[in-house]
């Protein structure tokens, strides 16, 4: 196995985590990533060294999900997706806020819930991110505000945007 | 130091600020509890989907996943990771059909299925055509037979699919109308069919490849067109 694949091979349980975030269902995840894993083997030479790995595999996972995965998304199966974890998080009323922040993440319009993911849980800038989505640095920012808002304000109980 | 705004807040909780300004902002948020505070529920939301999320990434791989890494990919797999070719190929003959088609119907009559008025809109829609997308194989009656001949087709050449050369180009009516068809064949004399026809433009079809019994079937649409390459898959 050479460099590249075994470097691509320590990003699958971050392409096994997002694909399940975007079609909640661990099956249907599980074939946008090993679709996701051909088709970099296939461009593998695209990526050079100037490319993140993580952000250039993300994208080629989202291209898959958006053209051909995104009608298999189970709009129901929010937890499963989520489930809360069992350590680290000692205090109860703790738990409680993270299951309040997922629900309302849940409720989110698509386009702001996986921006916030790539920038917020993936860490990555928002250069990548927008890559990732092939949009412009400010729409990846604009739906980052406008998801962190909604948030915001649906954890204090007031109404936030209607979801799209 | 200018006030504060809600998206400098984000982009400093993100890392997005450089040293300057980072040290800047926070130095103000220090003075300024309020939007201390605002920059503490971005950062609550960043950590909580850590917390939320973290574990599925300690979930074991399943073996396909990895197996998908050392094994050679799937003939479909390999044909999409040549797509850009497969674009050049199927404009390339897109072109060409939509020249024929615009030069053979110019002054020519179906007399039989088709109206002139419909043959004229296809025709314009043709030649209107910029880019492409997806496939509708279905052609009903065989009727207009258009050409048929063997020559060398000069932009295919140029655009990389030498050696294909036109063998024939019929007209087609069916039950979706008017269609065409542009059979073609390689150096080693495999046929490469391009049919051609319009479509319901409320019906989305994303560009799809499909191995069948080893025949490929590419398949897109654009705008009023739509169109399926068939080929044998060791093409």
């Amino acid at each position: 196995m050479s460099n590249a694949q075994q470097a691509i091979e320590a990003e699958i349980p971050y392409l096994r985590r997002y694909a399940l975030l975007l079609l909640r269902d661990r099956d249907a995840a599980d074939d946008l990533v090993q679709d996701t894993l051909e088709r970099a083997l296939l461009r593998l030479h695209t990526c050079n060294e100037q490319v993140r790995l993580r952000p250039w595999l993300f994208a080629i996972l989202y291209n898959r999900f958006v053209s051909d995965y995104r009608k298999r998304v189970r709009e129901n199966a929010v937890t499963e997706a989520g489930d809360l974890p069992e350590t680290g998080v000692a205090a109860q009323e703790d738990r409680v806020a993270l299951r309040e922040l997922e629900r309302a993440l849940w409720q989110l319009p698509e386009d702001q819930r996986v921006a916030l993911l790539l920038v917020g849980m993936e860490g990555m800038s928002y250069e990548e991110a927008a890559s990732v989505l092939d949009v412009p640095v400010g729409t990846l920012r604009s739906r980052l505000s406008r998801g962190r808002r909604s948030l915001r304000l649906r954890l204090e109980g007031q109404s936030a945007e209607p979801r799209v | 130091m200018r006030p504060y705004d809600v998206s400098e807040l984000e982009a400093y909780v993100d890392g997005e600020l450089d040293a300057v300004r980072r040290a800047e902002l926070a130095a103000w948020l220090a003075r300024h509890p309020e939007a201390q505070a605002v920059a503490e529920t971005l950062r609550y939301q960043n950590a909580g989907l850590h917390a939320i999320f973290g574990k599925l990434l300690h979930q074991p791989v399943p073996p396909r996943l990895r197996a998908a890494l050392h094994r050679e990919p799937s003939e479909s797999a390999k044909r999409l990771g040549h797509l850009p070719l497969i674009w050049v190929v199927a404009g390339g003959l897109l072109l060409v059909a939509s020249a024929l088609i615009g030069w053979l119907a110019h002054g020519y009559s179906f007399g039989r299925s088709m109206h002139e008025d419909q043959l004229a809109a296809f025709v314009e829609s043709m030649q209107e055509a910029t880019t492409f997308c997806d496939v509708a194989e279905e052609s009903g009656g065989d009727n207009g037979f258009l050409i048929s001949q063997e020559e060398e087709h000069p932009f295919l050449q140029a655009e990389g699919a030498s050696g294909l050369r036109l063998l024939e180009a019929r007209m087609l009516s069916g039950k979706k109308g008017l269609s065409t068809v542009l059979l073609f064949s390689d150096e080693q004399g495999r046929h490469i069919s391009l049919f051609i026809q319009s479509r319901d433009l409320e019906e989305e079809q994303a560009p799809q490849l499909i191995e069948e019994d080893g025949i490929n079937y590419f398949l897109w649409s654009d705008g009023p067109l739509s169109c399926t390459l068939v080929s044998p898959a060791s093409v």
